[in-house]
C-alpha cells in the first residue's frame, strides 16, 4: 500500500470539515452500546442522549458500536437511526461511528456494506466512510483541522471496525471470514470473545495512512477508535495504580485469546494519544499504558446489559453514560477526559425487583 | 506488494534447500547455547552426537549461542568451534538472535556479527535492509521432485535485545524503548525487560508470504523465533484443550507487549508450527488455532537452569528439538524433544 498525496487529500476530505472552535477547544461525546430496541425502546436511553448534548455541546459526537436493533428492513433501520440521532441532528452536530459486534443487527438481513452505506448516505450528519479492499466496514480517519479556515491538521481520529460476532458471520455468508473458524475454536478456551478481531490489513491501513499523514502533513497526534478494547486494557485489572487507572472496572475485561497488532502498531506509529472502546458496559474506567491513555466510554443504553444481579432498576443502570473528550488545540496531549454519568441526566425509573 | 524479482532475491539462499528424493525432511533446532571462549564443551558433545545421530538436514539455533567475545577472532573461532557438527558434514544452518545478541562480541554491533555469521560457508542467514531486528529471513525448501516448487517455507524473525543493551545506544536506536520500559519497572516485569517484533517485521513477512502464494502457490510455514509469542500462555494455561506435552510450568518470558506476530500468521494462513526457546526449562509442545507452538529447550549448559543440588537435578531438562517432515504430509510433521541427558552424562553420573 502507498498512498499518494492526492490520495490521502481524498481519503482525508469529508462531508463536513472539523476544526478547532475559535476559542481552541473541540470536544469530543462518545456514546456506545445503545442496544436500542426498535419495539420496546426504554426512552431514558434517549432521555439522556438529548440532555448531555444540551450540556455539552459536544463538536462531534462518535458512536462506538451496538446500536441494534430489531428493524428488519431499510425503512425502520432509518426511523429507529432518525430517532437515536435527533439530538445531534437537530443542533447539527456531525457525528460518526465505528461498528461494534452487534451492528449487523441494526438491519436484520441486511449486509454489513449496505448498512454501512445506508449511514453514509441516509444520515446526513454521518461522517462514516470505509475503505476500500480490507475488512470491516467502519475504517475511517476524520482530521480536525486548527480552525475552520486552516488547512492545518491539528489532531486525526482513526476509527477501526473490530468485528461482528461469530455467530453471525457463520450465519450470512458474506462475513465469513478465514480465521473464523479458528477464533471460534478459542471459545472453550477461556476466551470469551465470540467476534471477530481487527484484521492485519486494517492495521496495515492505519500504519499506510499514519505514514502518509506525517509525510505529507507532519506529525499530528492522533486518537484510536475500535468498539472493543484491545487485549492491553486486560492489565487495567491487575496494575491499576501503576496505570493510573481512574474509574470503575465492575466486570471483568474481556479480551479473546488472540491478539491483533493494533496496539503494538499504534505504539510503534507514535501518533496515537488515546485509545477508546465501548463493549464491557459497566465498566467505565481510563488508565495510561505505554504512554497511551485509554479508555472506556460506557454503555448509554438503558435496554442494554447493567451491573450484574441488580437489586434495582437504579442499581442496574448506576454506570450509565457517556465519556467526553475536551481538547485544547494548543495543548492536545493534555486533554481532558471525564465520565458523564447518565444518572445525573435522567431520573431513574424507581422499581424494586 | 513485494515485486517478483525482489521476491526471488528474497527467495535465494546460499545453498538451495530441497527435501531428500525418499520425501523426507529434518530440522534440528538448538537454542540458548550461551557458550563462550573457553567454555567447558559438554554442550558441543552433546550437539555432536544429536546431529550424529539424527543427521538432520537443516540445523537452526533459535538464539542466544555464542557470546562474551572480545574480539573478532574469538567470535569466529567460537561460531567455527560451535558449527563444526554442521560445517564439517556440510549441513546447512542458520541462527536468530536471542535477547543477548548485543553481548555476542563486544567491539562489534549485531550487524557487524551477523556478517561474521553470513560467512560461513553453511550459514544460511541473510539480513533484510530497512526494517527492525538483524536475523529476519526465509529459506524455503523446495521439493523434492519438482525444483521449482516451494515445499516448506522457514521464516526467521528477530525478537529483539535486552534494553539495558539498547540503552547503551550502540546498537539499535528506536523511538518505541522507552515507552516499552516504561510499564516495566512499576510492574516488576523486569524479566520482560527486551525489545518485540516489530511492525515492520510483520509486514516483511506478510509480503513475502503472500508473494509466495501469488508466484509459487501458497506453501505452509515453520517459523522459529527466539521469544514465544504471548499466545503460548494460552497453550500452558490450557495444556489438556490444546494437547499440550511436554514441560511447560515455567512462567513464559516473552516481551513486554504482544507484537501481534501470531495473529498475523493466523490470518495468512501459512504457518503451522512455530518454535522458540529463551525459557530454559520449558520443553512444552501445544497446538492453538491450528498453529503447533513449542519450545526447543536449551541445550546449553551454562545458562540458568533447574534449581537444585546436583548436575543432573539442574539440567534435567537441556535438549533440543527434532522435526521430521514428509512431503505428502507436512502438516503432519513429528515434533520430538530430545535430552541432552541421553547423549551426555551428567557430570555426577
Amino acid at each position: 500500500m502507498n498512498i499518494t498525496e492526492s490520495g490521502l487529500k481524498k481519503l482525508l476530505s469529508n462531508k463536513r470539515k472539523l476544526a478547532f472552535r475559535n476559542s481552541g477547544e473541540f470536544k469530543i461525546l462518545f456514546f456506545s452500546d445503545f442496544h436500542s430496541n426498535y419495539k420496546n425502546q426504554d426512552i431514558r436511553t434517549y432521555q439522556a442522549v438529548e440532555r448531555i448534548i444540551e450540556d455539552k455541546q459536544p463538536d462531534l459526537v462518535y458512536l462506538l458500536g451496538d446500536l441494534p436493533g430489531g428493524p428488519t428492513n431499510r425503512r425502520e433501520s432509518i426511523e429507529m437511526l432518525s430517532e437515536l440521532t435527533r439530538p445531534m441532528d437537530k443542533r447539527n452536530i456531525p457525528w460518526t461511528i465505528v461498528f461494534g459486534n452487534h451492528d449487523d443487527s441494526i438491519c436484520r438481513g441486511m449486509p454489513m456494506d449496505k448498512i454501512e452505506k445506508l449511514l453514509e448516505r441516509s444520515c446526513p450528519g454521518c461522517l462514516i466512510k470505509n475503505a476500500k479492499g480490507i475488512h470491516g466496514f467502519s475504517n475511517h480517519v476524520l482530521p480536525i483541522y486548527y480552525s475552520q479556515g486552516s488547512d492545518k491538521i491539528a489532531l486525526n481520529l482513526f476509527g477501526l471496525d473490530a468485528g461482528r460476532d461469530i455467530s453471525a458471520m457463520n450465519l450470512d455468508g458474506h462475513l465469513r471470514g478465514d480465521i473464523i473458524e479458528y477464533l471460534s475454536a478459542t471459545a472453550p478456551i477461556k476466551a470469551r470473545r465470540r467476534f471477530d478481531i481487527v484484521r492485519f490489513d486494517q492495521v496495515m491501513w492505519y500504519w499506510t495512512v499514519s505514514e502518509a499523514i506525517e509525510k505529507y502533513c507532519g506529525r499530528i497526534p492522533a486518537l484510536m477508535m475500535t468498539h472493543s478494547a484491545p487485549n492491553e486494557v486486560k492489565l487495567f485489572e491487575e496494575f491499576r495504580e501503576e496505570l493510573g487507572v481512574v474509574g470503575e472496572l465492575a466486570e471483568e475485561i474481556k479480551v479473546g485469546a488472540v491478539n491483533s497488532a493494533l496496539f503494538t502498531a499504534a505504539l510503534q506509529r507514535g501518533d496515537i494519544i488515546g485509545f477508546y472502546f465501548g463493549h464491557n458496559h459497566i465498566n467505565v474506567a481510563e488508565g495510561s499504558y505505554c504512554g497511551m491513555r485509554m479508555g472506556y466510554v460506557g454503555s448509554i443504553g438503558y435496554n442494554a446489559y447493567g451491573m450484574k444481579k441488580p437489586m434495582s432498576d437504579r442499581e442496574k443502570n448506576l454506570l450509565r453514560g457517556a465519556r467526553m473528550l475536551t481538547i485544547h488545540r494548543d495543548d492536545i496531549l493534555n486533554y481532558k477526559s471525564e465520565f458523564i454519568s447518565a444518572n445525573d441526566y435522567v431520573a431513574p425509573v424507581i422499581e424494586v425487583y | 506488494m513485494m515485486t517478483k524479482t525482489k521476491l526471488d532475491k528474497t527467495l535465494k539462499t546460499k545453498i538451495p534447500l530441497s527435501f531428500r528424493a525418499d520425501g523426507k525432511y529434518k530440522i534440528l533446532f538448538f537454542s540458548d547455547i550461551h557458550c563462550y571462549p573457553g567454555c567447558p564443551t559438554r554442550v558441543l558433545d552433546a550437539m555432536e552426537r544429536m546431529v550424529e545421530d539424527k543427521q538432520p538436514d537443516l540445523v537452526l539455533w533459535a538464539g542466544d549461542g555464542p557470546q562474551g567475545c572480545k574480539t573478532r577472532k574469538e567470535l569466529v573461532d567460537l561460531i567455527s568451534q560451535f558449527s563444526s557438527p554442521m560445517e564439517k558434514r556440510g549441513i546447512p544452518w542458520a541462527m536468530t538472535n536471542g535477547n543477548h545478541a548485543t553481548r555476542t562480541c563486544y567491539p562489534l554491533t549485531v550487524m557487524q556479527v551477523e556478517r561474521v555469521y553470513e560467512k560461513f560457508e553453511y550459514c544460511l542467514n541473510s539480513h533484510v535492509k530497512g526494517i527492525h531486528g538483524y536475523t529476519n529471513y526465509v529459506l524455503p525448501i523446495y521439493s523434492a521432485n519438482a525444483p521449482e516448487k516451494i515445499a516448506l517455507n522457514v521464516f526467521s524473525l528477530d525478537t529483539g535485545t535486552d534494553m539495558s543493551d539498547i540503552d547503551e545506544g550502540r546498537f539499535v536506536e528506536s523511538d518505541i524503548n522507552t515507552e516499552i520500559k516504561m510499564p516495566n519497572p512499576p510492574m516488576g516485569i523486569t524479566a520482560h525487560n527486551f525489545d518485540i517484533i516489530r511492525f515492520d517485521q510483520l509486514s516483511w513477512y506478510w509480503d513475502v508470504s503472500t508473494g509466495v502464494e501469488k508466484h509459487y502457490g501458497k506453501a505452509p510455514a515453520i517459523m522459529f523465533t527466539h521469544c514465544c509469542p504471548h499466545e503460548m500462555k494460552v497453550i500452558q494455561e490450557n495444556p489438556e484443550e490444546t494437547g499440550a506435552e511436554g514441560r511447560l510450568e515455567e512462567r513464559i518470558r516473552t516481551g513486554p507487549i504482544n507484537s501481534g506476530v501470531f495473529a498475523t500468521v493466523l490470518e495468512r494462513g501459512d504457518v503451522i508450527g512455530f518454535y522458540f526457546g529463551h525459557n530454559h526449562n520449558n520443553t512444552g509442545e501445544g497446538k492453538f488455532c491450528g498453529i503447533r507452538m513449542g519450545y526447543v529447550g536449551s541445550v546449553g549448559y551454562y545458562g540458568y537452569g533447574m534449581k537444585g543440588t546436583t548436575d543432573a537435578e539442574k539440567n534435567r531438562f537441556r535438549g533440543a528439538r527434532l522435526l521430521t517432515f514428509d512431503e505428502s504430509d507436512i502438516a503432519n510433521y513429528t515434533s520430538e524433544f530430545m535430552y541432552n541427558a541421553d547423549y551426555v552424562e551428567h557430570l555426577d553420573s
